[in-house]
């Protein structure tokens, strides 16, 4: 029988693909402006704290558009 | 020098430590030594003129005088004591000084090298496989390293930290990495971080070193179309910074002067000063808070 959609380990793999959905994101676009802007984006701060704030906010937001719990 | 081999050998290092050490500890370790001597090795870029910049770039970073003391494995002893008798947790002692060890030998592999055994001789090892490049700027560092073996280098690490994967997991984060460091609890209650935040913040470094790898090499490749060169010693475009490296006898010498250093003081450090402050130390994981 299938599982249903609101059960809490579905919402928790809603809520861990929305977040790795959200790693391949933020991956992208820093790779892509790092290609642009090199050392003010490529640094050991700015890379760090890109991938913070952005997975932080995407994935709450992904999980939510999904059905997950925010 | 390395590039995000430092990042991800942290990685690396917490899926096979045998011991209870802290994650975060490593990763500082294996930063600290670059983290407040790079700006002269590359400068100051502002328009077309450099500030701040070496006159020797590799003697800079690497040698002595200069900044190599931070490469080097007596500098990992020192912070190991400084963390200690400072924080007085097992944990983040080992930990700094296993990610200086882990810095150490990683930049041991270029043309410049490293004084393991610093101050005990000025002995410098290094096998060369890429060229040190310091000199060339940041831009011009990145795309010789991004086209000879110390690229290869970095996708190695890559490689090795993909492999330790359960590393990156959830449960493992929970379950393993924070009842080890009472820093993250403290790093959840200043900054107000939701458990998302605080596993992107733990895998930040790994995002960081693997993305810049690629960004790196796009950039020296497809954008400023630089050819790749992985004879060991590369790329031939690049005169390698290095330092002096002694004959076979001299070193020898140097070795057994820098080993026996290195051991006596590491062990009168321990006997007179380190030891009680070990049993006074702590490992007690502080239990992360649940946001309210």
């Amino acid at each position: 029988m299938a599982e249903p959609m609101s059960s809490p380990s579905a919402m928790v793999r809603r809520q861990a693909r929305a977040e790795v959905v959200a790693y391949a994101i933020a991956a992208a676009t820093y790779i892509a402006l790092g290609v642009i802007f090199q050392t003010v984006v490529l640094n050991w701060i700015t890379g760090p704290l890109y991938a913070v704030v952005v997975v932080s906010v995407l994935t709450p937001r992904l999980a939510r558009r999904r059905g997950g719990a925010p | 020098m390395s590039w995000a081999a430092h990042e991800l050998e942290a990685y690396v290092i917490q899926r096979h430590a045998a011991t209870h050490i802290s994650f975060l500890a490593v990763l500082l370790g294996s930063l600290i030594s670059d983290m407040f001597t790079k700006l002269p090795v590359y400068g100051v870029e502002v328009g077309h003129s450099t500030f701040l910049k070496a006159a020797d770039a590799a003697q800079y970073h690497r040698g002595w005088p200069g900044a190599g003391f931070s490469t080097s494995l007596f500098f990992g002893v020192m912070c190991f004591a400084l963390v200690l008798v400072v924080f007085k947790h097992r944990g983040w002692a080992l930990g700094v000084m296993i990610g200086v060890f882990a810095h150490t030998l990683t930049d041991s592999f270029d043309s410049a090298g490293a004084m393991l055994f610093f101050p005990f001789t000025t002995q410098v090892y290094g096998l060369g496989m890429w060229a040190y490049a310091g000199q060339e700027g940041r831009h011009g560092d990145a795309i010789a390293y991004y086209s000879s073996l110390g690229g290869a280098w970095d996708l190695l690490w890559l490689v090795l930290a993909a492999l330790a994967w359960r590393v990156f997991t959830r449960d493992y984060f929970h379950e393993v990495v924070v009842p080890r460091d009472p820093a993250w609890g403290w790093l959840r209650r200043r900054l107000r971080l939701s458990d998302v935040a605080l596993r992107a913040l733990y895998r930040a470094y790994f995002f960081y070193g693997a993305c810049r790898i690629f960004a790196w090499g796009i950039w020296a490749h497809a954008v400023k179309g630089a050819p790749f060169d992985l004879s060991w010693g590369g790329p031939y475009w690049v005169t390698p910074g290095d330092i002096s490296f002694e004959p076979a006898g001299e070193m020898l010498v140097n070795t057994g002067v820098g080993v026996a250093g290195l051991t006596l003081a590491s062990l009168v450090l321990w006997r007179l000063w380190l030891r009680r402050h070990w049993h006074g130390a702590t490992d007690a994981p502080a239990p992360v808070p649940a946001l309210a």
